[in-house]
């Protein structure tokens, strides 16, 4: 029977054990669980806002990731691509959207172009004409007044958005301005890696709203209708 | 006593957790996964091939190409997406969608001699509504009608005939 018969203490401490080890286990398929769920759920890593404020959705009825409070725009002043200059100040009483591209984009830009063309196809005339969208380039040598006009061009946007393009220091501190990060790698100098938001602007001149590269058309098309009546 | 009900408590803290994993990766995957979806109608303009619709391509699984004359990767996949679409694989089961395209989608067609379906998508409407996120663009429809798979960038003859064979 002895053989049999375990001390207490014994069995009381190797179960406590045992069960502390599948507690911890069963804890860590869980946190596994938690943090894999959250990775597939999130569908974009977070944008920040045009001074690096907290932005979030569904803020004063806006589809894009409103600012907390809309912030006044920096300032904007370059030639387009016609060699007209262009001021940002100059279409106070519009909705704006500002975004920085380049026409060589292999991927991002153009599809980013594609959708603005689509938002402005899905407003009315009236709207269409309430809101400018500006493309300031990232890239000072290859967007020349002819790679510019033909990627116009091919996008069906000519004469419905600027873009500005200039010299690398002009470029540069309107990049530095607007907190753009833009540059090539040596390996690959023809591919720009820049940052790939729009920011939206009211009436009135402040950024509001800010668009990651995947906006839907939709979004862009809500969101102007606010912009130019905020 | 407390010998026999430490067991069952155990089963039921596994039970438990293991219940609540499940159902955050559930979630996590839910939320994760594109859910097969009817797929929206071809552009009502047409501009070269055989005028299909959706109802007529119904019964066998089909692509649906997305492309613009300017765009470098659909160049570089077209003769790809031409041999597939006159393979006894691919025969009848391929159409195309010129996206959102200021170019010179005729010169294109000549150069790559293409003899597929071409529809006109101005506004980007369909587009928009097939979810594409880049050109080139592919989905791939079930027979039902339903999409199964969206591929972005350039395809060749084995990747069509792969996407295709997944989607039956």
């Amino acid at each position: 029977m002895a053989e049999h018969t375990e001390p207490a203490s014994q069995t009381s401490g190797r179960g406590l054990a045992l069960r502390r080890g599948e507690i911890a286990g069963l804890l860590i398929v869980l946190i596994a669980a938690a943090a894999i769920s959250y990775a597939l759920a999130s569908s974009s890593s977070p944008a920040k806002g045009i001074y690096g404020s907290a932005i979030a959705t569904h803020v004063r009825g806006y589809e894009g990731l409103a600012e907390a409070k809309a912030v006044p725009a920096p300032s904007l002043k370059l030639d387009n691509y016609l060699g007209r200059p262009v001021n940002l100040r100059s279409f106070r009483g519009k909705a704006v959207l500002v975004t920085f591209i380049y026409t060589h984009c292999p991927d991002t830009c153009p599809l980013m172009v594609s959708h603005l063309h689509t938002a402005l196809a899905l407003m009315t005339p009236s709207e269409r004409a309430a809101l400018q969208i500006i493309a300031v380039s990232v890239d000072p040598r290859g967007d020349t007044p002819k790679t510019v006009a033909a990627f116009l061009h091919n996008h069906l946007m000519t004469g419905r958005m600027q873009f500005l393009i200039g010299s690398r220091a002009q470029l540069q501190s309107t990049w530095s301005t607007w907190g753009i990060s833009a540059g090539s790698q040596s390996a690959t100098p023809d591919v720009v890696e820049h940052t790939a938001l729009i920011y939206g602007i009211t009436d009135k001149g402040k950024v509001a709203v800010v668009y990651p590269s995947n906006f839907t058309p939709g979004e862009i098309a809500h969101d102007a209708r606010l912009l130019a009546a905020a | 006593m407390s010998s026999r009900g430490q067991p069952s408590n155990r089963r039921a803290l596994r039970l438990a957790v293991g219940a609540v994993a499940l159902g955050l990766l559930a979630y996590g995957l839910l939320h994760h996964a594109p859910a097969r979806s009817a797929a929206p109608p071809l552009p009502a303009t047409h501009l070269a091939g055989a005028k299909v619709s959706l109802g007529r391509l119904r019964g066998q699984p089909f692509v649906v190409v997305f492309w613009a004359s300017w765009c470098l990767g659909c160049q570089h996949e077209a003769a790809a997406v031409e041999r597939f679409a006159s393979s006894a694989a691919g025969r009848g089961r391929v159409v195309t969608i010129d996206y959102q395209d200021g170019g010179d989608w005729r010169a294109f067609l000549r150069r790559y001699r293409w003899q597929l379906p071409v529809f006109r998508d101005y506004n980007g409407f369909t587009g928009d509504a097939y979810g594409i996120t880049g050109l080139p663009a592919t989905v791939f429809l079930s027979s039902s009608g339903k999409i199964v798979a969206r591929s972005s960038g350039t395809q060749t003859v084995a990747t069509l005939s792969r996407g295709l064979a997944a989607a039956a």
